[in-house]
């Protein structure tokens, strides 16, 4: 996935108020922003509740973005504290766990392997399932997920390792037994 | 066992799965912008300067608040009664001396979010019962500056490479202290990102700046301390996924040196030219080298091979400074290993389990084993400690020795539990018996 350099006149155009301009930059970064948070919540509603929330931060924080750098590692971190926000609250973890397991199974290869594996992924702290969102299913590289998670390259790649590991044991747990 | 692609094809399809596609997305958040834009200009004015009136008053709390802490802490020290790295993510602790240690602590992600650096260097002088942060001060002309990469080479002497999105392009400044972090002496900035740090003594070392999107990276060396960086190579630097994530440098001496990957790379002229090093095995696909630790110039011990997930598990090991490398197996009965650590050529200790010890029942420790010859030989350590409870996603951070007799480790208690746990542990007896010193709930 390249990464996406910000065309400096739309930036200032959107800080300027344009929306339209704003929505240009925006839109090549909100299909991945949407990957992300349905990975990290299971839920395609929730998701897209996410990012119209991350969306509306984006707009108001745009002057934080400066002007050269990347527009979509900035949203993608917007994005995950969203998420990170909505696992937090406790009707989520209440309510919405049991639930999104059942009615959300599309793909026909995606059955119970997938079921067990999104329970693993779940049991992973947050870093560790975010690295492994971004890198496994995003397909980022380690340094603009450095950039989303605020952390460095290097802790990243131990992150990686370590959901790896995890990941993996949780997985062959549930095999064995 | 899956194989690292099936895991990956499985995650993929798996989250797929919950991922219906929606191109209606673009339309959705422009409309919500919109009805929320215009809302926000409607006629809210009397709830909106209410609210406006609160957030000043908490604002001025705060700010009060902030204020007499801020006071607080000019005239008391950051001196906290636990581990730093307990209820936060924590990297490992470099324990120097069984009082003496530094840990580098990623605060959380609240405290992140408001400005503090991603990464804080904090220090004990009493075995880990009290810690300060003796973090360099971040660079007042560089808000976005963060600690990137800390290199720890004894009780007094750190360096610190602190990363700057700057005003222009990244930088990276290095800083120095002889003093245990009292005090920080600033070096010369170098354009670039994600450094690697090593430094074989007080005066010399090396840093290491990844050309983004390639397979090299800058590689400076300093004989002042790292006061000035003089170029001298671009180095093979082969990152994740084409390396893996234990690519590193280090140094024997001044002149021999090692970078870690998918392979080994060794320099005899201080990193001016690189070769292919030769080792004993052939490395297996996906597997990988990591960056050896030398005890001294002839002995020094590297842990090897797959990128992730159990598998073939091994210690490289020279004693002729890297001329000649050869195997030394982990405990055959017990893979995967968990961490390990040696203290010089012949005394380690290393936590591994199968994975029927993973999922055994309740109360059944993961093993501690130790050797002393190298490697040669493991025998288990019987502990009063048990490593990782089966019914718990947890793992140990680090194991941390200092000498043949006291080590340290920090073990975590993860995943959807109600109350993870992180724990601080000490031992003076070789690992047979160990003291929880620090425990405390993670924070929220």
């Amino acid at each position: 996935m390249a990464v996406l350099t910000v065309p400096i006149t739309l930036v200032q155009a959107a800080k300027q108020g344009d929306k339209v301009a704003f929505m240009s930059l925006l839109e090549p970064s909100l299909e991945p922003g949407y990957r992300l948070a349905c990975g990290m919540l299971h839920d395609s509603q929730a998701a897209e509740d996410a990012v119209q929330e991350a969306a509306f931060k984006a707009w108001r924080k745009l002057g934080q973005l400066r002007e050269g750098h990347e527009l979509r590692p900035w949203f993608l971190g917007i994005v995950a504290n969203e998420c990170r926000t909505v696992r937090r609250s406790r009707w989520w973890s209440v309510l919405k766990w049991p639930k999104s397991e059942h009615p959300v199974e599309t793909s026909p290869d995606s059955g119970l392997s997938g079921i067990e594996l999104r329970r693993a992924l779940r049991r992973l702290d947050l870093n560790k399932r975010m690295v492994l969102v971004l890198h496994w299913y995003l397909d980022l590289p380690l340094d603009e997920i450095s950039a989303i998670t605020g952390i460095s390259v290097h802790a990243v790649e131990g992150r990686l390792q370590r959901g790896m590991s995890e990941l993996r044991r949780l997985m062959e747990t549930r095999d064995e037994n | 066992m899956k194989t690292d692609n099936q895991l990956r094809s499985e995650f993929r399809s798996a989250l797929e799965s919950v991922t219906p596609a929606a191109p209606w997305l673009a339309h959705a958040v422009s409309k919500s912008l919109d009805t929320r834009l215009s809302t926000k200009q409607n006629d809210q004015a009397r709830p909106q300067l209410r609210l406006g009136l609160n957030v000043v008053a908490m604002l001025v709390l705060i700010g009060l608040v902030v204020a007499v802490v801020g006071v607080y802490l000019t005239v008391h020290p950051a001196v906290v009664p636990a581990h730093p790295g307990v209820g936060r993510v924590f990297y490992p602790t470099k324990m120097v001396t069984a009082s003496t240690g530094w840990s580098w602590v990623e605060p959380s992600i609240e405290r992140r979010s408001a400005g503090v650096s991603p990464v804080e260097l904090w220090r004990t002088t009493d075995g880990g019962a009290h810690w300060t942060n003796v973090s360099p001060p971040s660079l007042p002309d560089r808000p976005s500056s963060y600690t990137d990469n800390a290199f720890l080479l004894d009780a007094t002497h750190a360096w610190v490479a602190e990363a700057s999105s700057g005003p222009a392009r990244p930088h990276v400044t290095t800083f120095r202290t002889t003093d245990g972090g009292k005090t920080w002496h600033e070096g010369a900035s170098i354009e670039g990102e994600s450094p690697d740090l090593f430094f074989i003594d007080p005066n010399h070392g090396w840093l290491v700046l990844p050309v983004q999107g390639t397979t090299s990276a800058g590689l400076y060396s300093t004989d002042d301390a790292g006061l000035h960086w003089n170029f001298t190579s671009f180095a093979p630097w082969a990152g994740w996924p084409t390396g893996n994530g234990l690519t590193r440098i280090t140094f024997s001496s001044i002149t021999t040196g090692w970078i870690s990957g998918w392979n080994l790379m060794v320099t005899h002229d201080g990193g001016v030219t690189w070769h292919v090093q030769p080792l004993p095995i052939t490395l297996p696909a996906g597997g990988y080298v990591s960056s050896p630790t030398f005890f001294d110039r002839q002995h020094g011990i590297a842990y090897c091979c797959t990128s992730n997930g159990p598998g073939p598990e091994m210690f490289l090991v020279t004693s002729d400074g890297g001329i000649t490398w050869v195997v030394r197996n982990t405990p055959a009965e017990a893979p995967p290993l968990e961490v390990f650590d040696f203290v010089d050529a012949n005394h380690g200790w290393l936590i591994a389990g199968s994975n029927a010890e993973f999922s055994a029942v309740h109360g059944a420790p993961l093993p501690l084993y130790r050797t002393d010859d190298g490697g040669l030989t493991w025998v288990r350590v019987p502990t009063n400690v048990l490593w990782r409870s089966p019914d718990e996603s947890g793992y140990i951070d680090s194991l941390d020795f200092v000498d043949e007799k006291n080590g340290f480790a920090m073990r975590r208690k993860l995943g959807d539990v109600a109350n993870p746990y992180t724990q601080w542990l000490s031992t003076t007896d070789g690992g047979r018996t160990w003291t929880v010193v620090v425990e405390a709930p993670r924070t929220p």
